[in-house]
């Protein structure tokens, strides 16, 4: 477990969000976050829970760099980081093809490299000239992970990916995540189920409704190969003994 | 392909009953107001030959694709940055609405009297008569912009020309392709009024021409060629050029 190993280097990236407010249209102020701070070892898998609306994608986006009107900090600066992002819609360009849709992020200099690799490790080989409009979510969402992943990013940040989605098309796109975060590469997910959360993160962060903070980081030293239902099964009852906003997950 | 080819069929069909009916009513009207399609076509062949028709048709074409250029480029960055800025849109909406409101004649008669009877003012007027047009289309467009996709090009860093080039553009080419198809019939109409009011040469010219000498079957005759050269650039320049910006549309279904 690199977690573990890595707990006393600097952190890949580490939030302070002392507050965050949103203004809603009719003008009123909305705080969203108060107080969390979140720190993210190189090659550690975090998952983020906590029930819909808490601030969950907001803390996600400060992260991520997408959100800098925040009261607190950022280090080191998202912009130094290699970040792949797949948000909860696929947010794929649909005039562009499959293939054009995972070049188009690279840097300058590996425009021109060969994607077919990487396509075929997805299972897209045969979708690669299409337009997304053709492609089913799950396939899209595939293509969104594909997109992400083609950075060798830093940080892998994933929100809600595997919502709405089959069970076979989620557990299909939980692989090449489990893929990635053995390989090395740290991701922040945003989740609300729990067992999703408890069979790929080696740690859990609770978050509480709004204004979110964080209400427990829970380790799990156990490797995700060898997490099975029934040990899923056992940490969830758990975790939802002691926390009631977990049961309905 | 059998559904293409039954409709171009149906559209010829329509054609030649149109133009029979013409030739009927014209026989039996009898009338100098009123010529046969024959001798309209024969005017034609008669003027493309020998006299100005090609050259009046050249100028005005001319006229129409520059005046339909700077009011496609100034009108779509009129109508992006309207759209883009809340506060713009706030300070020149009225100008908009003001300047969609102004008869064509009302500005083309000011185009000439301030620049004088010149190519410029020509140009100006007829551009200043469609930029408004463009601009409130493209404003829409503009709004309808998904801020989903603006947040994934910044997620993924793409450069200032990527972002034009693959997200913003492509969203904006339907209301591009929209505003210069009906641009194009706007702009080649008022050229020819712009013509008539004071330019030596061009198709509004000849039929003003012929409209003091009484020529009806010379006016119907440059109406009629001019018509068709805009035909075949809807036909044959924008229509493919439409279908090909939809194309991944057409792709998904």
């Amino acid at each position: 477990m690199k977690p573990m190993s890595d707990a006393g280097a600097s952190p890949l990236i580490e939030a302070v969000i002392r507050a965050k407010t949103y203004r809603r249209p009719d003008g009123a102020e909305m705080e969203a976050v108060r107080g969390i701070t979140l720190a993210i070892a190189r090659g550690e898998f975090v998952c983020l829970i906590g029930p819909s609306g808490c601030g969950k994608t907001t803390t996600l986006r400060i992260l991520a760099g997408l959100d800098r009107a925040f009261e607190g900090e950022v280090t080191p600066d998202p912009a130094t980081l290699s970040i792949g992002v797949a948000f909860q819609e696929p947010r794929l360009l649909p005039w562009r093809t499959v293939e054009e849709n995972i070049r188009l992020v690279l840097p300058k200099a590996r425009r021109a490299m060969d994607l077919a690799p990487l396509i075929a490790r997805f299972g897209l080989s045969a979708h690669a000239a299409r337009y997304p409009g053709e492609l089913s979510l799950g396939l899209a969402r595939r293509v969104s992970l594909a997109r992400a992943m083609a950075l060798e990013p830093d940080l892998l940040v994933l929100d809600e990916p595997f919502v709405s989605l089959d069970a076979l098309a989620a557990a299909d796109l939980r692989r090449y995540v489990a893929l990635a975060a053995d390989g090395g590469t740290s991701v922040l997910m945003v989740t609300h189920n729990v067992r999703e959360a408890l069979e790929l993160a080696d740690r859990v962060v609770l978050l509480a409704p709004r204004p979110t903070h964080v209400v427990e980081e829970v380790c799990l030293a156990l490797p995700r190969a060898m997490r099975d239902g029934p040990w899923i099964e056992a940490e969830r009852a758990a975790l939802a003994a002691r926390f009631p906003l977990l049961r309905e997950g | 392909m059998k559904l293409l080819s039954s409709g171009t069929a149906a559209r010829a069909a329509s054609l030649v009953l149109l133009l029979l009916a013409w030739e009927i009513t014209a026989t039996l009207a009898h009338s100098r107001a009123l010529p046969a399609p024959h001798a309209v076509f024969a005017f034609i062949a008669r003027e493309a030959s020998g006299g100005d028709l090609v050259s009046n048709i050249a100028i005005t074409l001319a006229r129409v694709v520059v005046s339909f250029v700077v009011a496609m480029a100034l009108g779509c960055a009129i109508g992006v940055a309207l759209g883009r800025s809340r506060r713009l849109d706030t300070a020149f909406d009225t100008w908009v609405i003001v300047l969609l409101n102004t008869p064509a004649l009302v500005i083309t008669v000011l185009c000439y009297i301030w620049l004088g009877l010149t190519e410029a003012a020509a140009v100006l007027a007829v551009a200043l008569n469609k930029i408004p047009t463009v601009a409130v289309l493209m404003r829409e467009g503009t709004r309808a912009l998904s801020p989903e996709l603006d947040e994934m090009a910044s997620a993924f860093r793409l450069s200032p020309m990527d972002r034009l080039r693959h997200v913003l553009i492509p969203q904006l080419q339907p209301h591009i392709a929209g505003a210069a198809r009906s641009g194009l019939a706007l702009v080649w109409k008022i050229v020819l009024v712009v013509e008539l009011l004071g330019r030596p040469n061009g198709v509004g010219y000849a039929i003003s021409v012929y409209f003091q000498l009484f020529d009806v079957t010379a006016v119907l005759g440059y109406s009629l060629a001019f018509m068709s050269v805009m035909l075949a650039i809807e036909y044959g320049v924008l229509q493919p050029y439409e279908a090909h910006v939809r194309r991944w549309r057409l792709a998904a279904h």
